[in-house]
């Protein structure tokens, strides 16, 4: 390694941890935000189904993933307990470990993004995990694009539970957000046939689909 | 404390993490925040204080209050009322009073709410004399309590308030909007998600390394390539 290699190769580390620092209050609030606006906006009253944390290398964090089952509601609106889906917010920053499979070419694999799933009343106990976007054997098996930016877990080919990802720069405030994230998630979550809706429900959301070679 | 938080002095002490560092029933951040947030609404002039209250509160918890703009509203923090029950005594954060209208806030930083803390409270100031109950923070509560309409309002409510409502004058009023948008933005409970901040890019860095009896080992970064990724966004 060259003197002018060292110094580079430090300066870009230190940058690398310096951004996340600063950045860490700012997805605080992004992560806040969105589940204030979950309840008071969109869904009404949700049940906390816990958080996750991908903090496996002890230095860094490269993911927060926050849970939360939708309830039915009763005749006077009152929430019931009985949930009738889940929603996953995972802000990630990057991979938890190397590229175990390399055919993966996910847009998700080179970009810090947030990444809004859900599960429907079929499967509401159920919900998304770090885990799940990393580029393993199993999750390359199992992950398909859907069309329009839509994603989807298929085994066998049928869709089981859908998410779409929005490059994290894309999210410039709080009206961005509930345009990006929130509506379509709703618009998504309530449609009978996601993958039909997709095109129009993420016509103009920056939703990121299989990168171009 | 709201200059030192808002002009990042002791924003250590209200950031993320920061409530792990209190535990028990020893937690001073709210106390801390009940009183700067009050204490500077309460020596406000009447005028002022109507305004500055009706921000904190939110429209549709002020107008349960009844207070009018011709009202001198007084603040007070940390009542002792008799308590029933076997309490000796109550003691709500808040009280706003004017013209014969009581206002019970609770103030809540990172902390749960007790369990019938407001029931006893709206009892002890007696439910015909409560006009609102509003719980600052992110706790739920029951549309009423004791018969009494009860509100919710999150610190990030406040916030996203304060930012809208910033004016170009310079009254007293607006001074303190400046400064609570500015210490709220500082806090992990009051910050509005506003965009990520800018990310520095290692490339196109210099570097100045200096060592004596050596030239600099480099003043311009080495040519790079840079690196080209496709996405698309939406359809094509």
């Amino acid at each position: 390694m060259t003197d002018a290699e060292i110094i580079e190769n430090g300066r870009s580390l230190f940058l690398s941890a310096q951004n996340l620092r600063r950045s860490a209050p700012d997805l605080d609030a992004l992560l806040g935000s969105l589940w204030e606006a979950v309840e008071a906006e969109y869904f009404g009253p949700i049940e906390d189904l816990g958080d996750e944390d991908s903090d496996d290398h002890g230095w860094i964090s490269t993911g927060y993933a926050y849970n939360a089952a939708v309830l039915a509601r009763g005749k006077k609106g009152k929430p019931l307990k009985q949930p009738i889906g889940s929603l996953t917010f995972i802000v990630r920053l990057c991979s938890t470990g190397e590229v175990e499979d390399e055919s993966a070419h996910w847009p998700w694999l080179d970009q810090a993004c947030l990444i809004v799933g859900w599960h429907g009343s079929d499967t509401p106990d159920d919900y998304w995990e770090i885990g799940n976007f990393e580029p393993t054997d199993d999750n390359v098996a199992n992950i398909a694009h859907a069309g329009s930016g839509l994603w989807a877990w298929a085994p066998d080919g049928e869709y089981y539970s859908h998410f779409f990802a929005i490059p994290i720069f894309a999210l410039r405030n709080e009206h961005d957000l509930k345009k990006y994230a929130l509506r379509p998630l709703k618009a998504l979550f309530d449609s009978e046939d996601p993958v039909a809706a997709a095109p129009d429900v993420l016509k103009d959301i920056p939703a990121l689909q299989p990168p171009t070679k | 404390m709201l200059e030192a938080v808002a002009r990042r002095k002791a924003h250590w002490l209200f950031n993320a993490g920061s409530e792990k560092s209190f535990s028990g029933k020893r937690r001073p951040q709210e106390d801390m925040v009940t009183s700067a947030v009050f204490g500077s609404i309460w020596q406000m002039s009447p005028e002022d204080r109507y305004g500055a209250l009706k921000i904190l509160l939110g429209h549709e918890a002020f107008e349960a209050t009844k207070f009018t703009p011709d009202d001198d509203i007084e603040v007070a923090l940390w009542p002792r009322l008799a308590g029933l029950a076997g309490r000796r005594h109550v003691e709500p954060d808040v009280l706003l009073k004017a013209a014969g209208k009581t206002t019970v806030v609770e103030v809540k930083w990172h902390a749960p709410l007790s369990e019938r803390q407001l029931e006893q409270q709206v009892t002890a100031v007696g439910p015909d004399n409560t006009a609102a109950v509003i719980m600052l923070g992110e706790v739920g509560v029951e549309d009423e309590i004791c018969g009494v309409r009860a509100f919710c309002r999150t610190w990030r409510d406040v916030s996203t308030e304060l930012q809208k409502a910033q004016s170009p004058t310079f009254s007293p009023l607006s001074r303190w909007k400046t400064t609570m948008c500015l210490f709220l933005q500082e806090t992990d409970m009051g910050r509005v998600f506003d965009g990520l901040g800018k990310i520095a890019n290692p490339g196109g860095a210099s570097f100045q390394f200096r060592k004596p009896g050596h030239p600099p080992w480099l003043d311009q970064p080495p040519p790079q390539e840079p690196q080209s990724t496709k996405y698309t966004f939406g359809e094509t």
